[in-house]
């Protein structure tokens, strides 16, 4: 145990985590963006139920995570003092837009590739290289230059310590966020819980629930991995859990520099949701290569791909990481995000539909 | 799920065009703010002022340091010399030098036989992209370095800068295994929280914020000294100490650190030794 380094453990929990993650999205056909499509196309809500449900589940184990001072979420990524509001409206339509494109987000691109489509693949190198492009290469500028500019800072005596919807009520009313967690906490998670659980189409269909319910609480583990195991007293890892955007461009990185690099809980998941739908798809034997059918195709995904990747790094997130993960910590970024991925993959659908972005618009807006 | 190959999508040329322009205009400033190179000449001076007239020699030396770092603030680094650590043959000395800081010097390690192993590591800033050098003196009088290139980009998720805290919290921390045979080298791990005020920075107000650094460190076994280090402003927050000893009798490890206002931190611990 004494010579494993802090960050090889972490990862290897992540990996492990991770394979269980893949192996969800590969048996029950979770995907966000499927979710999204089912929804607008179908009217069938079942597989956004479970998305919710997980949101539900991951928010209360998270915050009792918090709440019994097993992990710190302030230290996280979602709950700053910084927001980012501008990056989650247009981050989060690039990469609902993208997703569409490239039929499905990084987390269900990941699992895809595991059980051999090809295509998905692409999406996966598009969306890391531009996610790296977009953390500290040639996108970058446009980022620091263009969105965080408009970064609300919050903090200090009298403003809300951070951008959790707790803390902004908390200022609001004038009184602690300790007392009124809970009060938010039991709302959101109860309004979320009655969405998805009142429909008995969604409450009979068991892939849909076991998909919802395992997701629910892999975020939480995910804190716990991070911030229990990870809590090395000289070289702490950054409290994190499963998101699959930035994470994607680490670990083509770290295949690229393996010599020099360090591993970390994103880049072990990453590799863990490939390896857990792989061992899925060749339990059910659904191991089938799959490629594009045109070049029309083709270049769908690649800017699907490529959009993702840059709209999720100025997000901070993607479906799950701001989606899920984000949310688990009620940050206000993480709601943003999260309805404008909606809404820019409700424009995606309408998009694919008419063929045009401006006869997307129209039928957005024209009739439903 | 939508069947995306029944439907067609299709950029037209003058969309193509509008976002290769794009592009083009953002890699054009890119490359104006590229800056002229030097051939490491901050890291060649830092060197001489400490070495003299010794010239270093490649090898023996080895630096683990990451190829890109996405936040400058805070990178590992692990120095190890190949050396027995004898009376005869040791490592007295380690220097590194990040050729690009503004302070091109940032720590030396003193070391001895006691050591055992010639291996420190701690963590520095680093400015920009650079080569990073480590150089080890030897008791013979010799001199042997290294260099490692490395890619600094900007911070990845935007978490806010604070403005320099006025109120420095020191806490001291140490990690050592609780028993050890007589002769084994064993690490100590050290750690004292202080922001390491550079001297380069200035708060939101656009004022200098003035220096104020951990110096020096030292670890006493039984009073005498048998590692130390001398830091600059290119080490770290919280100054990260790892390094090793032979643990030869039980006795206690006494350790210090001394602020630039002249505040000395220390830390006792037992070693015992079976």
């Amino acid at each position: 145990m004494q010579d494993i380094p802090t960050t090889t453990l972490v990862a290897a929990a992540g990996f492990v985590a991770g394979i269980v993650f893949g192996a969800t999205a590969q048996r029950t056909n979770f995907c966000t963006m499927g979710a999204v499509s089912d929804a607008v196309l179908m009217g069938d809500f079942r597989r956004l139920r479970a998305w919710v449900l997980a949101i539900a589940l991951a928010l209360l184990g998270s915050q009792a995570l918090h709440s019994a001072g097993i992990v710190d979420l302030y230290q996280s990524i979602y709950l700053t003092a910084n927001l980012g509001w501008l990056g989650a409206i247009v981050g989060g339509l690039l990469f609902g837009f993208g997703m569409t494109l490239a039929g499905g987000c990084g987390y269900r691109s990941l699992a895809r590739v595991g059980a051999g489509n090809l295509k998905s693949l692409v999406v996966l190198l598009v969306l890391g290289i531009a996610a790296s492009m977009t953390l500290g290469g040639l996108l970058a500028l446009l980022r620091i230059w263009v969105i965080e500019p408009t970064n609300v800072v919050l903090g200090g005596t009298s403003n809300p310590r951070s951008q959790g919807i707790v803390d902004l009520l908390a200022a609001l009313f004038g009184t602690q966020p300790g007392s009124l967690r809970w009060v938010v906490v039991g709302l959101v998670a109860a309004g979320l819980l009655w969405f998805s659980l009142k429909d008995k189409g969604f409450r009979n269909s068991a892939p849909n629930l076991a998909a919802g319910m395992i997701i629910g609480v892999l975020i939480p583990l995910g804190w716990l991995i991070t911030g229990v195991l990870g809590a090395d007293e000289f070289e702490p890892v950054p409290l994190f859990s499963f998101s699959f955007i930035a994470p994607l461009g680490h670990s083509l990185q770290y295949l690229m520099t393996f010599t020099g690099a360090t591993i970390s809980f994103g880049i072990g998941s990453v590799g863990g949701v490939i390896v857990g739908a792989f061992l899925s798809a060749l339990v059910a034997r659904q191991l089938r290569l799959e490629s594009f059918a045109d070049a029309a195709d083709f270049k769908r995904h690649l800017i699907g791909g490529a959009l993702m990747g840059f709209g999720g790094v100025v997000a901070l997130g993607c479906t799950i990481g701001q989606g899920v993960t984000g949310m688990s910590t009620l940050a206000l970024g993480s709601v943003i995000a999260w309805l404008a991925i909606m809404a820019g993959s409700i424009y995606g659908i309408r998009y694919l539909e008419t063929g045009s972005l401006r006869g997307a618009l129209g039928a957005l807006f024209g009739r439903a | 799920m939508v069947n995306q190959d029944s439907f067609k999508m299709d950029l037209t040329r003058r969309e193509v065009l509008a976002g290769g322009a794009a592009l083009l205009t953002v890699a054009g400033a890119a490359l104006t703010a590229l800056p002229a190179r030097a051939e490491f000449d901050n890291a060649r001076a830092a060197m001489k002022a400490v070495l003299g007239d010794v010239e270093p020699r490649i090898g023996h030396v080895a630096l683990e340091l990451a190829k890109i770092v996405e936040d400058g603030g805070s990178v590992p680094v692990t120095i190890s010399v190949d050396s027995p650590m004898t009376a005869e043959d040791h490592v007295s000395r380690i220097h590194l030098f990040p050729d690009k800081n503004p302070t091109p010097f940032a720590a030396t390690f003193r070391l001895g036989p006691r050591c055992g192993k010639a291996e420190v590591s701690t963590r520095i800033r680093l400015a920009e992209s650079q080569t990073v050098f480590a150089v080890a003196e030897l008791n013979d009088g010799s001199a042997w370095m290294t260099g490692s290139d490395v890619v600094v980009t900007v911070g990845g998720c935007g978490i806010a800068v604070s403005d320099a805290d006025s109120e420095v919290r020191v806490k001291t921390r140490i990690k050592l295994p609780k028993s050890a045979t007589s002769g084994k080298v064993i690490q100590i791990k050290t750690m004292v929280t202080h922001p390491m005020e550079s001297g380069h920075r200035r708060n939101s107000a656009g004022e200098p914020v003035p220096r104020r650094i951990i110096n020096r460190f030292t670890c006493l076994y039984d009073g005498e000294e048998v590692f130390g280090a001398d830091f600059h402003p290119s080490i770290a927050a919280n100054p990260m100490l790892f390094f090793h000893i032979v643990a030869s009798h039980s006795g206690a490890l006494t350790l210090k650190w001394i602020d630039d206002d002249g505040s000395e931190y220390s830390e006792i611990a037992e070693i015992e030794v079976a």
